[in-house]
């Protein structure tokens, strides 16, 4: 009985891990995900200081995640995330509208895949 | 390199918890369900522990889900019979009298040689000295002699002194 309680505490703090774990990557997929789309519509108008702005916000909400992202997913794929984010954030520097837009596009279909493989879906679970 | 060294010290520590939550039985008398667990647990705590790229989480997590998983299954088998067949089958008599039933050793997909090896390693060179060969749910064969064929006890060596002293 003693063994059945221990394994009752463990499976209700895995499903509490896993739901927090959850609700907290979709919350970092959304806040990155919008601003990757306003660096995108900065860009498109030009403002170059308000896309840079934008990155920087997108830089801090991964550096916040950070923490528990880095427990959770792949590390490769939370590098490819910093390393985009910089590069985009550079070309933005350098005035590059084109490779910065291409790196912002990038992002955002990295962020979907994350987003996509988080789900709980038919899909992902077979 | 330092990170996998304290990783190859938590998955250590977390392994061994696991072990010792699942039980002290040994290879051999482990569930052919148990012993693929078992197997499964080391395995998902090696991937971890070589690719810093994957968080350690994903072994964790896997890890006690099957222990969990493994305490819930005990602990059903061992309240229901139902459950328990389930999990581990049933003993399966292959020889009953001295007569191999040849229908049941094929549906253990059991040869006759490997009936035979296992009647030598009992002890027996014949299936007609066997009075019940049983395969228990972990694969072992357990061989009853019929009682002219198995070895002398030491009630029997009673009987017989107690018989010899009461004729004199």
């Amino acid at each position: 009985m003693k063994d059945v309680i221990i394994a009752t505490v463990i499976l209700v703090l895995i499903i509490s891990v896993s739901a927090t774990f959850y609700s907290l990557s979709m919350n970092f997929c959304s806040d990155m995900s919008d601003g990757l789309q306003q660096a995108k519509e900065a860009l498109i108008e030009k403002d170059y200081e308000l896309a840079t702005q934008n990155t920087e916000e997108c830089m801090q909400v991964l550096e916040k995640s950070n923490i528990w992202l880095s427990a959770m997913a792949n590390h490769e794929e939370l590098n490819a995330m910093k390393t985009g984010l910089l590069r985009a954030q550079q070309y933005i520097i350098y005035l590059d509208d084109k490779e910065a837009m291409a790196e912002l596009g990038e992002l955002t279909g990295l962020i979907n895949h994350f987003k996509k493989s988080e789900q709980v879906t038919v899909e992902n679970i077979f | 390199m330092i990170i996998t060294f304290i990783r190859t010290i938590i998955l250590y520590l977390l392994v061994v918890a696991s072990m010792r939550i699942m039980g002290k039985r040994t290879i051999g008398e482990l569930q052919p369900y148990e012993l693929v667990i078992d197997i499964m647990i080391s395995d998902l705590a090696t991937v971890p522990m070589q690719s810093t790229d994957f968080p350690l989480l994903s072994g964790v997590i896997p890890i006690f889900t099957l222990i969990t998983l493994e305490i819930f299954m005990s602990y059903a088998s061992l309240k229901s019979r139902k459950v328990r067949k389930f999990l581990c089958g049933e003993p399966t008599t292959v020889i009953k009298d001295g007569e191999i039933n040849y229908k049941k050793l094929k549906s253990l997909r059991f040869s006759k040689t490997d009936l035979i090896e296992e009647l030598r390693q009992g002890g027996c060179d014949d299936a007609t000295q066997v009075k019940y060969a049983v395969v228990e749910t972990n694969g072992k064969i357990s061989i009853l002699l019929k009682e002219e064929n198995s070895p002398l006890t030491k009630a029997d060596a009673i009987k017989i002194f107690s018989k010899q002293r009461g004729k004199q």
